[in-house]
Order: structure tokens, then sequence, then C-alpha cells
């Protein structure tokens, strides 16, 4: 079927396309050629690398599961419901998949900061302060990641038979027993996908999270701002930890086709 | 017990009007072609379509006013088989059967292992869907309706899935379950032979409406009883 697909692709085709994958491996390969690899662990290990790595690390899977309660929910309603007004949702809600972070980074200052019409209700009544903080940068991850999520979850419900969920009715599972044992586990592998998405999406945010957050050593310095500010002084350093961000994504890759792609069959 | 009333579905494209009156033990049929509104009078029992007009009530308590009152599927005892079966493709034949179960794990894996004997399922049950005969997913999916031991079962083409061969096993097996559970039946079919053997009772319809209503032999004897057996069923 492959040798089928491909004896009909033309060759001006078949030439740009592989003009178009070396544009995207290129570069990989010569940040793998390129670096200092003698010292990428001791680099890699560095106290300010293991402290940024921490900080993306429990930044990106706050994000995940902050998308996950807010996320799932609302890409339920856009592919559910009938009210007016969805399409407007829905743009609004993939908006920021567009939008440079460091604009989605400017929006947040305006709502969040001090003087925001939010942020000044949240410092005035509950004492918090976003930006600056790591709760600043989990907030600048959401407010870039979740949309990953909840196109790809909205996608996958919109594919599913009505008819399962109105079987699952007539065997007395309510809306929310019907969502949780038959919806989300037929869409599963989309919503692991979909997942993965939004953490590795979140593991690399910089624009929005710089503006927002700010770039503060060990409280909003999460490992592309680390490296962002290492290249500026130290290309080794910068080089070391950019490996450590392209050997996890690798893993996030192969964890996709590997155990989420093939599992199920549906 | 009873369900009685009358349904009444008003859509851009379609109306549909059908009075009901069904008693415990009782099988009713729903025969016409393609279209006069078969699965849509299931699907409103069932609670899967609002009523606009009329009035659906189980003994006393009433299921949908076509106005304010209106008891969700998930809150009705229902049992329905759709057209298609329609097993959950990520839970084996055992696990779909002793979802609508009551009671603890054990109890549910021993319902449901009793029903899926019962149609002679049982050796499949830790299988998926996709890889079950249709045939046999139907079977499962019987299985699945009666394991729930509803007050009210709906029955859509419940055979048209199954070979030739095995309808006759399939519906004496269902006829004699209905009987026993004297629960309250509905079965929507363009076979013949499957109305003769289960129904008591049949009402013809015709673009949502009640054209001949009586025994299926008093039907079959006024030709009245217009029936298409080679149609593919699912869309009534």
């Amino acid at each position: 079927m492959r040798a089928a697909t491909s004896s009909r692709v033309p060759r001006v085709a078949g030439a740009l396309g592989l003009l178009g994958g070396l544009l995207l491996v290129v570069p990989v390969v010569a940040l793998v050629a390129r670096a200092p690899w003698g010292t990428v662990l001791s680099n890699l290990g560095s106290p300010a690398a293991v402290q940024a790595l921490e900080l993306s690390g429990i930044c990106s899977t706050a994000t995940l599961i902050i998308s996950i309660i807010f996320g799932v929910p609302l890409a339920w309603v856009l592919a559910r419901s009938t009210l007016p007004g969805m399409r407007v949702l829905r743009a609004a809600a993939t908006l920021p998949m567009v939008l440079p972070p460091v604009v989605g980074g400017i929006a947040l200052l305006m709502a969040f900061s001090r003087y925001g019409p939010l942020g000044r209700v949240l410092f005035s009544v509950f004492g918090i302060q976003l930006t600056y903080s790591i709760a600043g940068v989990i907030l600048a991850e959401t407010f870039v990641a979740m949309p990953f999520l909840v196109i790809t979850v909205e996608a996958a419900l919109g594919a599913v038979s009505p008819e399962l969920e109105e079987v699952s009715a007539t065997l007395g599972a309510g809306p929310w027993r019907t969502f949780l044992s038959v919806t989300l586990p037929v869409i599963g592998p989309s919503f692991a996908a979909g997942c993965a998405l939004t953490w590795a999406r979140a593991l690399g945010e910089f624009g929005a999270t710089i503006t927002f957050a700010g770039d503060i050593a060990g409280r909003t310095q999460t490992l592309p701002l680390a490296v962002y500010l290492a290249l500026q002084r130290d290309e080794g350093l910068a080089v070391s930890l950019s490996i450590g961000l392209l050997a996890i994504s690798l893993a996030v890759l192969i964890g996709l086709r590997g155990r989420w792609l093939g599992a199920v069959r549906t | 017990m009873s369900l009685s009333g009358t349904i009444g579905i008003n859509r851009e494209e379609f109306s549909l009007v059908v009075p009901l009156d069904v008693e415990g033990g009782e099988v009713l049929g729903l025969v016409g072609r393609n279209g006069a509104g078969k699965t849509t009078v299931l699907r409103a029992v069932a609670g899967l379509e609002r009523l606009n007009l009329g009035a659906l009530a189980l003994d006393d308590q009433i299921l949908d006013d076509a106005g304010r009152r209106f008891v969700p599927a998930f809150h009705r005892s229902v049992g329905m088989v759709f057209a298609g079966g329609t097993l959950f493709p990520h839970l084996d034949a055992l696990e779909n059967v002793s979802f609508g179960v009551a009671g603890g794990r054990q109890t549910k894996r021993r319902e449901a292992t009793a029903w899926l004997e019962r149609f002679g399922v049982a050796e499949l049950r830790h299988r998926r869907p996709d890889e079950l005969s249709r045939g046999q997913a139907h079977k499962v999916a019987l299985a699945r309706a009666f394991a729930r031991r509803p007050r009210i079962l709906l029955l859509d083409e419940p055979t048209a899935a199954l070979d030739k061969g095995s309808r006759p096993e399939v519906r004496a097996l269902v006829a004699e379950t209905v009987s026993a559970m004297s629960t309250l039946c509905i079965v929507a079919s363009h076979d013949i032979d499957e109305i003769l053997e289960l129904c008591s009772r049949v009402l013809v319809l015709d673009e949502g409406r009640v054209k001949h209503t009586g025994t299926p032999q008093d039907l079959l004897a006024s030709a009245a009883l217009v029936v298409e057996p080679n149609v593919v069923p699912g869309d009534g």
C-alpha cells in the first residue's frame, strides 16, 4: 500500500517534500552534532539546570492537570451544546494557538497584573500576586497550551457515535457516568495525544511566560528561559540544556506512537 | 403495569402521532416502511426523543408530558436494543452486559455471565466487539438489554443482524424471556416471521400515523400487514 501511494506522487512534489523534510531534520541533527558531549551530562546536572528542569516539570504538569479539569469540559460543551454562541466560543478558545505567545503574555498582564481587573481583586482580597510567581508561569502556560487539549478532545468527541451515549443512557447511566465510562475511554487515544501535546507545548513555552511571569531564577525561570539566558554567555550550556529538552520531546513522541496511537483498536 | 398515552412528535420534515397502550407481558409489534416512525416511537418511549404533543405514562408515573415533565432515559427502566447492536467498543462482551446491571462487582459479573450463557455466547465473554461477528455482537446486545431487567424492553429489528439459520432460535429465546420476565415489550420489525412469533398485537405505521391495528394473524389475513422483509433495517 505504501509503494502504491508513493508511486502516485509526482517527482516535483517528491523533491519538494524531501527538501521540506530536510528543513525540519537538519537543525536538529546540527544541534546533536555540535553538542559538547563531554560536558552535556555535567551541564544538565548543574544546580541551575536542575532547578530549571524541576520548575519546568512542575509547571507543565500542573498546566496539564488544570487543562484537563477545565479544558475537557470546555471541549464537551463545544462538541455537544446547541446553544447559540458556540462558534464564537470555539474561536476564542483556539485563539491562543495562533496568537503570538508574547501577545498572550501581554494580554495576561492586562488582566492579571496587580493593576488589571482580575489581578487587582486577587491581590486585594486574597493577597495573591500572579505576576513573577510560579502560579503566573502555570497561568501563562495554561493559556497557551490548553487549546491543544480542547481542540483535540472536541474533534474526537464529534466523531463519537451519539448512539453509544444513548445506549449508555438506556442502561441507566447519567451524563457524567456516560462521559467518564463510555465517551472518554472511547476517545482515549485522542485524549492521550491531546494531553501529550498540551504537556509538551507547556514545557516549551517561552514568550507568554517571560512576558507575564518574568525570568527569575528558581522561581519563574523554566528550562526554555534558562536556555535563552545561557545562550548569552555560555553556548555550550545552552546547547546542553537544549539536548535535554530534545530528549524529553523525543520521549513524548515515541510514547505517543508506541503506547497511545496503537493501543486501542476502534 | 401499563404504558399508555400518545406519542406526538412534530419536526419540520416529519410528524408523528401514535397512541400507545401496552400491558406488562404483552409484546407490541410496530411494522411499516422505512421512515414510517417505528424507531422514533421506540426512542420516545426510551426517553431519547422528547414529545411535542401528547403524553406518555408508565402506570401513574408521567414519563413525558410534552412540556414541563420529562423523565430522562437514564431514569426510565428501559432496555433498548438498537438496530445496529451498538456495543461499547472499549469493553469486552462481559463488561458490556454488566454495564447496566445493578449491584456490586461480583453480582454484575454473575448476572452478566448468566445472560451471556442464555444467549449462547458465554465463551466469547472476554472478546471485544471488534472480535465478534455481527450476529454474535447482536446476541451480546440482546443479553445486555435483558440483563438490566427493565420494565420496558424496546427491540429495534431484534434478529435482523443474525444469519437466517439462528433467527428462529434467538426469537424463541426472546419470546420466552419476555414472557418469563413479564416485561412490557415493543418490537419494531420488517420481518413477518418475527412479528408472527413475538407479537400479540401489531400497529401498522405509515408516515407517522397508525394505519391498522390488530393481532398479527388478523392483519395477515386482511393483507394490511405491509412489510418489506428485505429492506435494510435501522432508520424506521
